[in-house]
């Protein structure tokens, strides 16, 4: 009971998932936590979970703080459907107005990482299929580049202009008050 | 969380020498990912392919930019296109306005035209990325003003007969077909013009389509109501499947087109919605716009007053009007109007957003008709202009 699924009391009964990540660190969760990735739901349905759920893919460090916020919303999906069906928009949008507050300042919170950690929390959000998730962080980068010019863009991300000067011309011809 | 968050500090403790990967996002697709979260607003993509050669190419995919449109659903309004009144008759100019701030502020001449040989033609409607003018006698003309793309189409015969007093309008809508499909590029997509015809006691309509390059059955409609014909200064409005104009004349009505059944219809509206007295009307502006419900409603907006009537089919007791709320434009956007103010002016509006735009005395503002919440924009117009278009697209000059 000392894996990271097991606060959820509500979900105690129910059936548990172990998640093994990359160095095999082993994650205890329950399956209405583990679904909210379309991957490991298909796995469940296929019966492919036994012994646990291997996933190269994704570090300890990072499968932790992805079971963190699969853990809340599928509390948030669960609490307002009585079922552990997947967290999904349309739940989203029933969930009461306080809880919705609530939620976004978790997803606040859980965005301030270093960026190491946000590209890797979308690689895994993008190999787990856990769509709010994806959106969440991938929301986060596109904000990040909104309203910046390509120099600035290529700054802060160490991006190497490969175009070539015939290249660059013409995009600005096309669109120069893109660039103003 | 708590589990969670002090278990990762415990694990950072327990294996220091964990790798940490370096932070580069490979794969195109999460790189599309996030690049198809940037806002819909023009600069967007043009910066984007600037920064390098593999944005570029991820940006310039047709399937990304499907995606890209999917993803946001409403295309923004980039501007207003209007026609100024003609001060030469050698030529029709249509301009466009930009509405969005700088660097999105598209130059007017990129979506402005110039017709040297229809000079009869006039503005009818702008909507899903087209144009539409007809000639009063003889054709209309549609301009897409991404792609810079013409049609002239005659008039079908039944449409062209003579009669004492008569007059066209129209309107142009998408007619993509493909499943969920997402108005704001559809330039290349089919379309269909809606023809009126109106007569003193009644209305005809016919529907070209460019898939088929032809003309449907025209249908028609009678009005008991001496029509005087549909009014100029209130743009049509489509609402669900309904195309829908204002029809003056002794009483004023709604008139509907069905773009599913192919049929008109009407409604009349409340007799004390407008007051009777000989050409008072020319005192109101009007618009129709889509209920949240999507039903039909119509502003009446007199002076400072706005005036909303919600139209009601539904239920059992009958059909019928139902009076909305009052707002004061004058208090509600602080207009500190005094003797001689010149009260607002309907610009235009924005259907898919349910949203007005007013020239004032401070300003033009946008106005969403619901919330009555509103938003000055930074544009000039002066009163006098006519009605403006909004045009709405996800346009990214050529990326």
């Amino acid at each position: 009971m000392a894996s990271a699924g097991s606060g959820d009391e509500k979900a105690a009964a129910a059936a548990m998932i172990t998640l093994i990540s990359s160095d095999n660190e082993k994650f205890e969760v329950t399956e209405a936590t583990a679904t909210l990735s379309q991957t490991i739901r298909h796995m469940i349905e296929d019966g492919c979970t036994d012994g646990g759920v291997p996933l190269p893919n994704v570090t300890s460090k990072i499968l932790a703080r992805v079971i963190e916020y699969c853990k809340k919303h599928a509390t948030a999906a669960a609490g307002e459907e009585g079922s552990s069906s997947s967290f999904s928009d349309a739940a989203f949008l029933e969930v009461d107005r306080a809880f919705l507050e609530e939620l976004e300042e978790f997803d606040d919170a859980f965005l301030e990482v270093d960026r190491a950690t946000l590209f890797d929390l979308i690689l895994a959000a993008n190999y787990l299929d856990i769509k709010g998730l994806l959106n969440l962080t991938c929301q986060k980068v596109a904000d990040s580049v909104k309203g910046k010019t390509p120099e600035q863009i290529r700054e802060m991300y160490n991006i190497v202009n490969d175009l070539t000067p015939e290249e660059e011309a013409e995009i600005r011809r096309e669109t120069q008050w893109a660039f103003e | 969380m708590e589990a969670g968050g002090s278990e990762m500090t415990r694990r950072r403790r327990l294996l220091p020498s964990s790798p940490a990967p370096a932070p580069a996002l490979d794969g195109d697709d999460t790189m599309s990912e996030i690049l198809l979260r940037l806002p819909p607003l023009p600069s967007s993509l043009p910066r984007a392919s600037l920064v390098c050669k593999r944005w570029r190419r991820l940006v310039s995919e047709p399937h990304f930019l499907r995606r890209f449109r999917e993803h946001h659903r409403k295309p923004p309004v980039l501007g207003f296109i209007s026609q100024p009144v003609a001060f030469s008759s050698q030529r029709v100019s249509v301009t466009f306005t930009s509405v969005l701030d700088s660097p999105d502020n598209i130059p007017d001449e990129r979506f402005s035209l110039h017709l040297e040989n229809d000079i009869r033609c006039k503005m009818f409607d702008c909507r899903h990325g087209r144009v539409l003018f007809l000639d009063q006698l003889t054709y209309f003309l549609v301009w897409a003003p991404v792609t810079g793309e013409q049609h002239r189409v005659a008039f079908p015969l039944s449409l062209r007969k003579k009669e004492m007093s008569w007059e066209m309008n129209g309107a142009v809508v998408c007619a993509a077909s493909e499943q969920g499909h997402v108005h704001g590029s559809c330039h290349s997509d089919p379309f269909q013009v809606v023809l009126l015809r109106i007569g003193k006691h009644g209305i005809l309509a016919c529907v070209y389509s460019s898939e088929t390059c032809a003309w449907g059955n025209a249908v028609s409609l009678l009005w008991p109501h001496n029509i005087r014909g549909v009014y100029r200064n209130c743009p049509n409005t489509l609402v669900g499947n309904f195309v829908c104009w204002f029809l003056i004349g002794r009483r004023f009505g709604i008139l509907k087109f069905d773009l599913r059944s192919q049929s008109l219809s009407a409604i009349e509206l409340p007799s004390d919605a407008v007051e009777h007295a000989p050409y008072f009307w020319i005192n109101y502006q009007f618009l129709i716009t889509p209920a949240d419900d999507g039903g039909i409603n119509f502003l009446c907006l007199s002076g400072f007053s706005a005036q909303v009537w919600k139209w009601k089919a539904s239920c059992d007791v009958g059909a019928g009007w139902r009076l909305g709320s009052k707002v004061d434009l004058n208090n509600l956007l602080s207009l500190e109007a005094g003797v001689g103010t010149r009260p607002p002016q309907i610009l235009g509006m924005a259907e898919d957003d349910n949203t007005m735009f007013l020239v004032t005395n401070v300003g033009v503002f946008m106005l969403h008709l619901e919330s009555m919440q509103f938003k000055k924009l930074s544009i000039r117009m002066g009163y006098g202009t006519r009605i403006c278009y909004q045009f709405r697209s996800f346009y990214s000059a050529g990326i």
